[in-house]
């Protein structure tokens, strides 16, 4: 089967799958920990898509397809909980492959290793910068932490359990001023890494939508249902006259921002936000493509 | 005089008879436009005329009561205030000078004195003779620009006697070339709103008096020699005479400037010639210059002008300074209150083909307050590229604890600016980070957005987003929500040693305003 057919039946069966998925899971309503990129915590965790963008791929698989050359990604956290992300993606026809790894750990030495495939398809191209792309990621996800027994002689015991998951995502840009999206994480229900931990991600919705203005300003709303009645995200990008790009929003009262240096093949970023207690997240992230991609019109 | 302002107040009194806001606007409004019609007075080929604007402002407040969204406003929490405002200012009818502002509507509901009224809102009135030699003006509630000596101001412009709810007069005489004498003063009602009598001043109920006397003998090429003589009668920061000298030298483009003040506490009828201390130079050596100034006295010194020139690298520019102010001088007037001596120098330097600039300031500061001394630099590195992007860095060392450095980015172009300072402070040990991201864009040619985003010591935030309508420059329609109001908030992370965290006020705010007429608010 050629490369063509494979992406003409992927874009057929994902758009069905993503929209009757989409339908059933909307909304998520469950607590756990929340997946950010560095951009999305600059952002006020709106977990946008702004032109350029490559880490949201983490966040929605349907931004895979968004890319035009192969490229790295990797990002990395050393606050309460210490992250470290890495992704490639490469584009194929209409498609979009990702392969992605995750680890995080937090004080309790608790870890999540994780590692996915994601698969993404621009399935409508109306004008320039007019599109529709779905995408869906499987994920295996692994849980380790010390268990104790309560025997004083027995001591502690390092344990081990795994499960797959799933997350669908779907981006629908109607006019280039604007797009929609919506993603649903870990769809897959299972008993297994039923663990209270602030490292495991549950299920979870979003929906959002991000505003184009000047072509340097991206303005992005979200609502995330983890935890009932649903929290509000607003950030906003900034290109500015170098290649910088400033970053800034607010979620719940509490304020983050960053920067971005785009230099040549190699984009880094810092994002840092605000924990309750004075505490400050911070973050940084590199994206390295050999053959830099285009940001315009792509999400 | 009293007397009359009493028959006059009485007259005016009768206003707060109990008619509908409908009414009395009515009646100000035929009464305003009778009164410019008068303009007609003029003969045609008079160049003297009255401009005048009419804006009607309404402002509804909503304060929000939780900690996040949703939109949890409750009417109980609503304050609405909606004004009509009326100004006329006379136009080449020189020597004369005349500005009236008026204002009438509802005022804010937290006040006790929740009605519908007419005021006097703001004015002056004022003559110029012999080609503005000699000035003379009545204020009421208006800023005035007082402060002849440089470095320390007896009476500052943000002063609640020159800007607040403030009734003065100020005379003087200036020839322009080597002799400025002027006289102020000044009342203040701190207590009743602007609005209590009618707009008009209380006499009967001053919050608090302020009396200035500025003299200054100038000569251009060489220098200038300034005295000061103020009284200030209030409840809240007590009666006292402050005394100020000024001089100044000018020599090869060279320019030394020295203030000393000397503040005492009693009215100025009870002033003697014992009151004044001045300086005693026995103590001089004793444990620095600080030494023979009392504790009641300021002094500061400052030379400005020395600069080296170089063709390719550019100008440096150094302005060395000192300054004390002991430990019983309190000058809220002119904003000096701390105690503390401190000798500084600033230096400059500029490029002089690349658009960037590198300033230190390097101290020795002790304050008597905390009893502690320390050195500092404080430094700023600023770029500004042709993109319209500016990029600002700046350290502050302080002895005793840990550096505080700041970045902040600025990008301007025609349709947005955006400034984000990020600023890393010791706080107790531990590093504190403030944010600051204020901008605004053009969304088209009617709408504008704008926001501001601010982070405290890692601790607080505060945010406020914005739309505003502007189809034409009469008409204004905004909305905004957030946590606090930007534009009544001062938030100083580049300069302060600390940044200041703003009241937090969460709100959702509609404003309308529109504006008729040739005189800008």
């Amino acid at each position: 089967m050629k490369l063509e057919q494979i992406s003409h039946f992927c874009g057929r069966y994902l758009l069905v799958t993503v929209v009757v998925i989409c339908v059933l899971v909307w909304p998520g309503s469950t607590s756990g920990y929340t997946l950010q990129t560095t951009m999305s915590e600059a952002m006020g965790g709106t977990f946008t898509t702004v032109p350029g963008e490559v880490s949201v791929i983490f966040l929605n698989p349907a931004a895979i397809s968004n890319i035009d050359k192969s490229l790295f990604y990797l990002d990395y956290t050393n606050s309460k909980i210490r992250e470290v992300k890495a992704a490639v993606a490469v584009p194929l026809e209409n498609l979009g492959v990702g392969l992605l790894w995750y680890s995080r750990s937090n004080e309790e030495n608790e870890v999540v290793d994780g590692i996915a495939a994601g698969l993404s398809k621009k399935i409508f191209r109306g004008t320039p910068d007019t599109y529709i792309e779905v995408g869906v990621n499987f994920r295996i996800e692994r849980f380790a932490f010390d268990f104790y027994s309560g025997c004083s002689s027995c001591g502690q015991t390092r344990l081990y359990d795994s499960d797959i998951k799933g997350d669908i995502g779907i981006i629908i840009r109607p006019l280039p001023l604007i797009s929609f999206r919506y993603v649903a994480e870990g769809l897959r229900e299972s008993d297994k890494l039923d663990y209270d931990s602030d490292i495991l991600g549950e299920k979870s919705g979003r929906f959002g939508a991000t505003l184009f203005l000047k072509e340097n300003l991206a303005i992005s709303w979200e609502r995330g249902y983890r935890n009932n009645p649903g929290i509000n995200h607003y950030g906003f990008c900034l290109k500015t006259g170098v290649p910088l790009e400033l970053m800034a929003g607010f979620s719940e009262e509490a304020i983050s921002g960053g920067v971005r240096l785009k230099w040549g093949f190699m984009w880094a970023s810092f994002a840092f936000s605000q924990d309750g207690g004075g505490d400050i997240h911070q973050r940084i992230s590199f994206e390295i493509a050999p053959g830099r991609f285009s940001d315009v019109g792509t999400e | 005089m009293k007397k009359w302002f009493k028959i006059i107040w009485s007259i005016i009194h009768t206003y707060e008879i109990p008619v509908s806001s409908v009414v009395i606007t009515r009646f100000f409004l035929i009464l305003f436009f009778s009164f410019f019609s008068a303009r007609s007075v003029f003969p045609s080929d008079s160049i003297s005329y009255y401009k005048w604007s009419a804006i009607y402002r309404n402002n509804l407040e909503l304060y929000r009561n939780s900690q996040s969204f949703s939109w949890n406003a409750t009417l109980e929490n609503s304050h609405l205030s909606d004004e009509i405002v009326l100004m006329a200012k006379g136009m080449n009818i020189k020597p004369f000078a005349i500005f009236l502002k008026c204002s009438t509507g509802r005022k804010d509901a937290e006040s006790l004195d929740y009605k519908n009224m007419f005021y006097l809102k703001q004015g002056h009135v004022g003559i110029d003779l012999f080609r503005e030699k000699f000035y003379l003006k009545a204020y009421l509630r208006e800023r005035i620009y007082r402060s002849s000596m440089v470095l320390l101001p007896i009476v500052s412009n943000d002063s609640p006697y020159l800007t607040g709810n403030a009734v003065g007069v100020i005379a003087g005489i200036d020839n322009g070339r080597w002799v400025d004498i002027s006289y102020t003063e000044a009342r203040i009602s701190e207590i009743k709103p602007e609005y209590y009598n009618g707009g008009l001043p209380d006499f009967n109920d001053p919050g608090g008096s302020f009396r200035l006397l500025n003299a200054n003998l100038k000569w251009k090429k060489i220098g200038h020699f300034g005295l000061s003589v103020s009284e200030t009668q209030s409840i809240q920061i007590g009666n006292g005479v402050t005394f100020g000298f000024s001089s100044g030298l000018n020599f090869y483009g060279i320019r030394a400037l020295a203030e000393y003040s000397e503040k005492i506490d009693v009215s100025f009828l009870e002033l003697n010639v014992k009151s004044l201390n001045g300086l005693d130079l026995k103590g001089f050596g004793k444990d620095g210059i600080s030494d023979i100034f009392p504790d009641n006295s300021a002094f500061s010194m400052e030379v400005q002008g020395v600069r080296l020139k170089n063709p390719v690298l550019g100008s440096i520019l150094f302005i060395p300074g000192y300054r004390y102010y002991g430990i019983n001088y309190s000058n809220p007037e002119g904003e000096i209150g701390s105690s503390l001596v401190e000798s500084y120098i600033l230096s400059q330097w500029r490029h002089p083909h690349l658009a960037m600039a590198f300033k230190v300031k390097a101290g020795d500061i002790y304050s008597y307050d905390s009893n502690e001394g320390y050195k500092y630099i404080r430094n700023t590195l600023r770029m500004r590229l042709k993109t319209g992007f500016t990029l600002d860095g700046g350290l502050i060392v302080r002895e005793g604890v840990r550096s505080s450095y700041l970045v902040t980015m600025e990008d301007d172009n025609q349709f947005s600016r955006l400034i984000s300072t990020f600023r890393v402070d010791d706080c107790r040990g531990e590093e504190k980070i403030s944010f600051l991201s204020d901008g605004w864009i053009n969304i088209s040619d009617l709408w504008m957005l704008r926001s501001s985003l601010y982070l405290y010591r890692s601790t607080d935030s505060r945010y406020s987003v914005s739309l505003e309508y502007r189809p034409s420059r009469r008409f204004l329609f905004m909305v905004s929500f957030g946590s606090f109001n930007p534009y009544s908030s001062a938030i100083a992370l580049n300069q302060d040693w600390e940044p200041i965290l703003s009241e937090k006020n969460r709100r959702i705010c509609f404003f309308t305003r529109i504006w008729f007429g040739g005189i800008r608010d």
